[in-house]
């Protein structure tokens, strides 16, 4: 991943849906795999040439099974990328089927993986003030990013926001690249930080840091679904700059089965369809059009995101 | 791997190619359409490929239907994307032409929503055929996709199906496969009336009617209620209509559904195929079209095979 340095700014996630940007497919060594909370594992993993060119915002499609149930992959964010040991890790919550064999995984067995794919994250130069917007284990999406930012001397804010007290992962990892006061965190029972959602913690932030003394913060998002539209609105209503990693069901993960579509708003600047007469019965406005989530996602800019 | 086709074994040589509709295949399989996209160049060399058929192309662009398109079941999925597409001339101008940079032939999958929209479409692509970036090796006819308006009634009326194929046979030099939907009662009859429409070859199945409900709010997961069932768990359906379409028709028969691996491929070989494609494996398997290949060369080196025309139709009944 090339990282302008220069003072025009960090570009941390481009489109890599090109021929000639690599992409990894095969069998991993698990080098640790621990669990950090209740319900939630860290999964780490030693594959030099996928992480090489990996972006924080970017996932993997994993194999979860030796059989055929399930049948499909399952997309996991980057959690860590670590280029010059060769390793990334993966933060999951066990839910089903596929995340409950994959927790069995022990360190030296391997996984079948392909990556990285989609669209990263790619904050804008002029951002002065970073803010990363979490929800539960969303905070997987958005440690890359904030490890990146601190190697290039940018020290993000972390809005993180838990059901509970025991939802609380990976303090000392978050921790090593963001201080402890710029952290605030918040759980629905109030049994740690703030009583209230990540919602509510983006406002108070807002809030509390006056118009005027900073410009234009940009919010990084990730979390579950529910999550996605309150805070987009908000940003919307304090007319920040904003990107959001979604979250929809993917089979292939690489573009092949269009499965993964959501709604987007068309630039101009993108134009499509534009000028074709379009096929009857479409429900499409014409303002919108469908975007593959694992193609020109998961990390979308909150300008291009639509919430009916 | 051999991209020749050939492999050399103790007992002589093992060969994997086949002739289809006058093409010469390097091997017999191919990707089954609206399972393949460009991202699959930058794990493998498509040239390795028997061919490689792409996503339905219509007239006009099509949005696709909305989400929620997929649902994953026991041993399948349940799809209704809606045929999202460009439009065909779209297509021709952006992405066929990445694909035709490869050493594989290329062939098209086109639906239209009537008979004249079949024939235009035939007509612009065989036109664009003549430049080499734009080469199209063969049109596969898209009767049989559930997951739209008209999609399936071309496919579920052979005599329509055997008009339309008339149709576009008159307007193209190109082979003309016709690919066919097993929500029929008489997959032979179905066959048998595109082949005595002009059909160069018949390529099956296409996707089952299926649905998947929520329970938690009684909904159908599907945007469009019902949607199309692919992968291991038809294999078995997928045989046997395969094995009743090759006894019915003289012309050849692609064959596919659920094929995972290259004994999946053999079985759909002796049942009377001369080529097969791989569809959903290709998303949980990015590298499934190989491994079929492979398990193909595999299987014929066990068992002393040294041509396909040996196996094809074999079945000890």
């Amino acid at each position: 991943m090339e990282v302008a340095a220069e003072s025009s700014g960090l570009d941390l996630g481009e489109p890599k849906g090109s021929l000639g940007a690599p992409l990894f497919h095969g069998s991993v060594e698990v080098f640790q795999h621990r669990q950090v909370s209740s319900g939630c594992f860290l999964l780490m993993i030693h594959a030099p040439e996928l992480v090489r060119y990996a972006s924080p915002g970017q996932f993997v499609m994993l194999r979860c099974t030796d059989s055929m149930d399930p049948l499909l992959s399952r997309a996991f964010s980057f959690c860590h990328i670590n280029r010059e040991k060769g390793t990334f890790s993966l933060l999951y919550k066990v839910y089903g089927k596929a995340t409950l064999w994959l927790s069995r995984k022990k360190e030296g067995e391997t996984v079948e993986v392909l990556g990285p794919l989609g669209r990263g994250f790619s904050v804008p130069p002029q951002a002065e003030e970073i803010v990363l917007v979490a929800g539960g284990v969303g905070v997987a999406g958005l440690v890359a990013l904030g490890e990146d930012l601190a190697l290039h001397g940018r020290s993000p804010y972390l809005l993180l926001g838990l059901s509970a007290k025991d939802g609380f992962m990976m303090v000392s990892e978050i921790s090593s690249f963001i201080s402890k006061e710029r952290i605030f965190t918040s759980t629905i029972d109030g049994s740690l930080g703030e009583r209230g959602d990540v919602v509510m913690l983006v406002r108070r932030f807002l809030q509390a840091h006056a118009p005027g003394t900073y410009s234009r913060p940009f919010l990084a998002v990730c979390g579950p679904k529910g999550m996605l539209r309150p805070v987009w609105e908000v940003a919307r209503e304090y007319d920040l700059s904003a990107q959001f990693s979604v979250e929809e069901p993917m089979a292939c993960g690489i573009g092949a089965c269009k499965g993964c579509v959501i709604r987007v708003r068309k630039s101009p600047a993108v134009p499509s369809f534009q000028g074709a007469a379009v096929s009857r019965g479409t429900e499409l406005p014409p303002e919108f059009r469908y975007a593959l989530s694992c193609q020109e996602g998961p990390v979308f800019d909150a300008t291009e995101l639509v919430f009916s | 791997m051999s991209t020749t086709g050939q492999t050399s074994t103790s007992e002589g040589a093992v060969d994997l190619s086949v002739s289809l509709c006058g093409l010469k295949l390097k091997n017999p399989v191919m990707t089954a359409s609206g399972t393949f996209s460009r991202d699959y160049a930058r794990l493998f060399d498509l040239s390795q490929l028997g061919a490689v058929v792409l996503k339905t192309v219509t007239l006009n662009p099509r949005e696709g239907n909305p989400p929620v398109r997929i649902v994953e079941t026991a041993a399948g999925l349940l799809n209704s994307i809606g045929l999202e597409n460009p439009g065909v001339e779209k297509f021709l101008e952006e992405d066929l032409p990445f694909f035709t940079r490869f050493d594989v032939p290329i062939i098209m999958n086109i639906q239209g929503e009537d008979l004249q929209e079949f024939v235009e479409l035939a007509r612009i692509v065989t036109g664009a055929a003549a430049h080499p970036s734009r080469r199209v090796s063969a049109l596969e006819l898209n009767f049989s996709c559930p997951n739209v308006a008209r999609g399936m009634e071309f496919a579920q009326d052979p005599e329509e199906a055997a008009r339309v194929t008339e149709a576009v046979k008159k307007v193209t030099s190109l082979p003309v496969i016709v690919k066919l939907s097993p929500n029929v009662t008489d997959i032979g009859a179905v066959a048998r009336s595109v082949e005595r429409g002009g059909a160069d070859a018949v390529s099956l199945i296409n996707t089952f009617l299926g649905m998947s409900i929520d329970t938690r709010g009684k909904r159908p997961r599907l945007s469009t209620i019902t949607g199309g069932l692919s992968g291991p768990a038809i294999k078995p359906v997928a045989l046997r209509m395969v094995w009743q379409a090759a006894k019915a028709v003289k012309i050849p028969v692609i064959g596919m559904g659920g094929i995972t691996t290259g004994e999946d491929g053999i079985e759909f070989i002796i049942a009377g195929a001369t080529a097969v494609a791989v569809g959903t494996a290709s998303f949980f398997r990015p590298r499934a079209t190989l491994e079929v290949i492979e398990g193909i060369r595999q299987y014929m080196m066990a068992n002393g095979i040294s041509d396909l025309s040996e196996l094809r139709g074999s079945l000890a009944v």
